[in-house]
């Protein structure tokens, strides 16, 4: 490094370290006030747009345009089968002026649903609205991912955003051959984040609340009640197990059920993280200390060791093996038990870490954690061994996750990653080629 | 925003404030401006925390929205920038940390955004890219063109008065 450049870290450390006369709290509620007015301008702003749009279209009704050219039509019911694992085909794009539309994506049916396909594991319950994609699906293009939720070895969905034909959507793609190519399974209404799925049954979350399909994407419903505002899901087979934060105490609710959602752990108060493999398992505070609480316990929280501090602790399990990450300001340390949080092991200790981090079980003998700042992982072993590995282009690496010991998945800004070989090196997934 | 939101966004908030006021001071050249830039991006986020998942970085979300409002906020007001006398000259007795914190803050917007994100925020030519939305092509230009930029000035500066270290 040039002169110069040390002479810049160093001035701009020193400069910027200067002493701030603005606190939290007046920040705080100058950020509070700030954000109400520039929610009513956005909102007023929004109001504005749809009269101007809403006055457009009757200048054009009075005009003389038809009106039904301008409405869409209204999906009833599609009994296409469209293949699942199958790359979808786009219409021909016809000219606006012959007439002909296409299909809206996210076209609402009420009532009936249609037929549950064959193979899905999950029982089904009845179901609200019910939104049919058209069976030649919109030709989505600029993907983004979100999230992305494995299967198995070789199986994982992405949700994230797109465009559909044209417009803003949030499409779920699978790919069947570890990220070779990828096909869109289906084009849930709304904006969404989260995905998780079994075989057919898929499920998406985000600003446009819980839905789910039972066919691969075809279809999407809103389960009745919907679960509320989720927080958390967990990669597991089968029902979607999910944390829900509606203000009070955080549920962990699984699917399946009558209702849907139903609350399957009521002993744990308002845990820093939860994890779920089989059971679920919660860290969180008790005094000074954090302590885990394992269900099917009587909920007694069992003392760890690990100091609590201002940052949240983090559990993940696999199989009977509870890892959890203790976070001690720039440093953190890594704990582990074999016996449901009776015994702890430290098996890293003052381990110099980011903000953000997150943790992911590989397996019984292998954890990793995930930073930001471009600082990517550090793979810990419960022999106490702490393997650096750096991913380039990847600056958040808190979303790690793995599938199996080998096959994990991350997901940084808006690109997606994978790897086969337990986090020591990544591919980017390239999520184009698929219509 | 409900409730639970509005704790956790508090408590953001009260755990990076300092750090995010120092970064703002960095990108800004001033502390006054750095603060507001700090409540302009948190509103921002304010109001999207609900989206933001909670395995998110959300200081690296404020922290983007602090860069590219950076340069939408300067290109609005660079007009009640523009003075019709030359500035006054500085101290000659500065050093050359105070020549160099000068010329930093001299640079474009754009330019000084990507000194900050690099030497300050120690990010690579791809992050800076990503979180400037830019290619890193231009990132590198742009970089070098800053160096140039202040090599000249401190050497200028250095020349009328400035004390070399």
């Amino acid at each position: 490094m040039s002169g110069l450049e040390d002479d810049l870290k160093r001035v701009l450390e020193q400069r910027a370290d200067g002493d701030y006369v603005t606190g939290a709290d007046t920040m705080l509620e100058r950020v509070h006030s700030g954000a109400q007015r520039l929610h009513r301008r956005r909102v007023g702003a929004a109001v504005l747009c749809t009269l101007a749009l809403v006055a457009a279209g009757a200048g054009v009704a009075l005009g003389g345009g038809n009106l039904t050219n301008t409405t869409p039509p209204v999906v009833t019911q599609t009994t296409t089968a469209v293949p699942s694992n199958g790359p979808t085909t786009a219409p021909p794009s016809v000219p606006a002026s012959q007439g002909v539309q296409k299909p809206p994506v996210g076209g609402r049916t009420t009532g009936t649903t249609s037929a549950p396909a064959t193979g899905s594991t999950t029982p089904r319950p009845s179901t609200g609205t019910t939104t049919t994609r058209p069976p030649s699906g919109p030709v989505v293009t600029g993907f983004q991912p979100s999230a992305i939720r494995a299967r198995g070895a070789g199986t994982f969905w992405a949700v994230g955003r797109a465009d559909c034909d044209g417009k803003p959507c949030s499409p779920v793609l699978v790919s069947r051959d570890g990220g070779q190519s990828f096909s869109v399974a289906g084009v849930p209404p709304g904006d969404h984040h989260t995905v998780g799925g079994d075989g057919d049954y898929l499920w998406v979350y985000g600003s446009s609340g819980f839905h789910h399909s039972y066919d691969g994407g075809r279809t999407w419903a809103r389960p009745g009640p919907d679960p509320g505002w989720v927080t958390r899901t967990f990669n597991t087979s089968g029902p979607p197990v999910i944390v829900v934060n509606d203000g009070g105490k955080p549920k962990l609710l699984q699917g399946g059920g009558i209702p849907y959602f139903r609350e399957i752990e009521k002993g744990l108060e308002r845990p820093d993280d939860w994890s779920h493999w089989g059971r679920a398992v919660a860290s969180g505070r008790v005094g000074d200390t954090i302590a885990v609480t394992v269900s099917n316990t009587n909920h007694v929280p069992r003392p760890t060791g690990c100091k609590a501090t201002a940052d949240a602790s983090q559990v993940s399990v696999v199989g009977d093996v509870i890892w959890l990450l203790c976070p001690a300001g720039s440093y953190f340390s890594v704990l582990r038990s074999a016996d449901a949080g009776l015994t702890w092991t430290t098996v890293a200790k003052n381990v110099r870490g980011t903000s953000g981090m997150g943790l992911a079980a590989r397996s019984a003998s292998t954890v990793v954690v995930g930073m930001n700042s471009g600082w990517g992982l550090r793979v810990i072993t419960s022999g106490g061994s702490v393997r650096e590995v750096r991913i380039p282009g990847v600056l958040d690496a808190g979303s790690v996750h793995f599938q199996t010991a080998d096959v994990g998945y991350l997901v940084d800004r808006d690109s997606g990653y994978r790897s086969t070989d337990g986090g020591l090196t990544w591919s980017k997934l390239l999520f184009t080629g698929f219509r | 925003m409900r409730d639970a939101d509005r704790e956790a966004f508090d408590e953001f908030v009260r755990a990076r404030l300092p750090q995010l006021l120092r970064f703002g001071h960095a990108l800004t050249g001033s502390p006054h401006a750095g603060a507001d830039l700090v409540q302009d991006a948190l509103e921002r986020t304010m109001l999207a925390w609900s989206r933001i998942d909670s395995k998110d970085d959300p200081e690296g979300y404020v922290r983007r929205i602090m860069v590219n409002r950076n340069v939408s906020i300067w290109r609005r007001y660079r007009r009640e920038r523009l003075v019709d006398e030359v500035p006054e000259r500085q101290l000659p007795d500065r050093t050359r940390d105070d020549s160099l914190w000068e010329a930093i803050k001299l640079l474009p917007t754009k330019q000084r955004a990507i000194i900050v994100l690099r030497y300050y925020e120690d990010l690579s030519e791809a992050q800076i890219a990503a979180t400037m939305g830019c290619s890193a092509g231009t990132v590198k230009s742009q970089a070098s063109r800053a160096m140039a930029k202040l090599r000249e000035l401190v050497k200028d500066d250095a020349m009328v008065g400035g004390e070399a270290r």
